[in-house]
């Protein structure tokens, strides 16, 4: 999850979790109705109105393509309108459900759920899985840059594969995690049942539960109106 | 209470201000070291409970820690040296996990996730099992590298539960796969191999990590989603679904197989203990 789509106050954590499963199931269940596209469209103001500004905007450009690139491929298969529609619908509906998660910092997440007593070991393991993952591709676009320095060769070769790539980067993550461990140690953590607080709690305000109810009011409203 | 000299400078930013934040550097921020301070930040911030004798210090802690070390030994005597033993003296089936062992077992799951960015280029060909064959070296590589070192039955659900984490917000039928998958890999590796102590157990439960989630995909479609590409794509010629499928494993199965591979160059070279 990048600072790009990080919104300054995110709704409660899991509230967002939800909503993104939610906005998942509805959307994809009236992709194939008109009163599915507005209902979409209803998603992104309500994000939106929730000050979720910026991820609203950095969204359209992806959702656009990716969609483009949906439709595309479901018309060439399928050379009907409904269903290309249907597809750019379901698309959307994907990009939309993406936005409470890549709008939550890593921590935010992480604190909720410590707050809830979380096994220790699950909410470090998730926290390292979120800050890391953009690290590495980090280093594996360093590893390719020393390969170029090199002459390694190309990444087709399965040798050069092997042994240019993979092992360092294997050897890379090795000395990551070891370093990692010894930090957190130092620190004191420890995954037995000693007890804890959390400096900053994640508390559930009003503001979260009007998002929440907002939004499974207007998903109740569009299935109800598409199916009945 | 534990002394935290950073308790001045620590602001999370969730009422807008950074003040008191130590400032990274742009290089730092884009190193290790970043990532690892904002991870650790977050361990940082907890404040223990204080003990029941008021809180003696640093000076006591060394002893209170022997102490409280002998008396976990006396009340779990099937744990010697971290390792668990059944009361047949045998080593069990179910060890703990250390925080060295989650640490790691993460950073894999955040290796194979990353190196899985691909997936969404390839999710709307309308060929079943495209976007495992397109992600089922990776998903066996560093799965397989994490088993031969933390070789402790429940790995491969640790891994593919942190992953799914990432998942459930994307595509959580993916998400939800990858936990079924992780069970039933954790329950075959169990009755067939009863551990991870062989390299063989290690390679094939590294192998069936993707190729468990086609037939759990497959009925989440045909359950939910009668409409989808995949799904109309495996109705129309089957043929294709079981050959992509037959690819999928010898793929997974070539991924493991350098999973070990690697993992015993590393050993070699010191920088793995097993």
């Amino acid at each position: 999850m990048t600072d790009t789509f990080h919104a300054k106050n995110p709704v409660y954590p899991l509230f967002g979790f939800f909503a993104a499963l939610l906005i998942f199931a509805a959307g994809l269940a009236t992709a194939k109705h008109t009163e599915g596209m507005w209902y979409l469209l209803g998603v992104w103001v309500w994000f939106l109105l929730f000050g979720y500004w910026r991820s609203c905007l950095v969204i359209i450009p992806f959702a656009a393509v990716f969609s483009g690139i949906f439709a595309g491929i479901t018309y060439l298969s399928s050379h009907e309108t409904a269903a290309t529609l249907a597809a750019v619908s379901r698309s959307a509906a994907v990009c939309l459900a993406v936005l409470p998660g890549l709008s939550l910092p890593a921590v935010k997440l992480t604190r909720n759920l410590s707050g809830l007593h979380v096994p220790r070991s699950i909410t470090l393991g998730m926290m390292i899985v979120l800050s890391f993952a953009p690290l590495l591709g980090r280093e594996i676009k360093r590893i390719r840059e020393a390969m170029r320095t090199r002459g390694a060769g190309s990444l087709l070769n399965p040798k050069v594969f092997y042994r240019a790539l993979l092992v360092p980067f294997a050897a890379r993550i090795v000395n990551i995690s070891d370093t990692l461990s010894l930090s957190v140690e130092t620190r004191g953590f420890c995954t037995g049942k000693a007890p804890y607080t959390v400096y900053h709690p994640v508390k559930c305000t009003a503001r979260d539960v009007i998002f929440l109810l907002g939004l499974v009011a207007g998903s109740v409203a569009v299935i109800v109106f598409c199916f009945i | 209470m534990r002394e935290n000299n950073n308790f001045d400078k620590m602001n999370d930013g969730a009422d807008g201000k950074d003040e008191g934040k130590e400032t990274l550097l742009s290089e730092e921020k884009n190193s290790a070291a970043g990532a690892e301070k904002d991870c650790l930040d977050w361990l940082d911030e907890e404040i223990p409970v204080q003990s029941e004798n008021g809180g003696q210090g640093r000076e006591n802690s060394a002893k209170t820690a022997g102490r409280d070390k002998k008396r976990k030994r006396r009340e779990n005597p099937d744990i010697r040296d971290g390792v668990r033993y059944n009361k047949k003296g045998e080593v069990a089936i179910f060890q703990p996990f250390t925080v060295k062992d989650i640490v790691f077992l993460a950073i894999i799951g955040a290796a194979a996730l990353i190196t899985s960015a691909v997936m969404p280029l390839v999710a709307q060909v309308p060929i079943f099992g495209l976007p495992q064959l397109v992600t089922g070296l990776q998903m066996s590589v560093f799965p397989t590298i994490g088993l031969m070192k933390v070789r402790k039955t429940g790995s491969v659900f640790i891994v593919s539960l942190l992953v799914s984490v990432l998942e459930l917000f994307m595509a959580p039928a993916m998400g939800v796969t990858s936990l079924i998958s992780a069970i039933i890999i954790e329950a075959i590796n169990i009755l067939t191999f009863k551990g991870y102590r062989k390299d063989i157990a290690c390679f094939v439960s590294g192998m069936l990590i993707n190729p468990m989630t086609l037939p759990f995909y497959y009925l989440y479609c045909m359950a939910f989603e009668t409409d989808s590409i995949f799904f109309k794509a495996a109705g129309d010629s089957p043929w294709v679904a079981v050959g992509i499928s037959v690819a999928v494993i010898a793929v997974c199965a070539l991924g493991a197989g350098l999973g070990i591979l690697i993992s015993r160059e590393i050993r070699k070279a010191g920088l793995m203990k097993k």
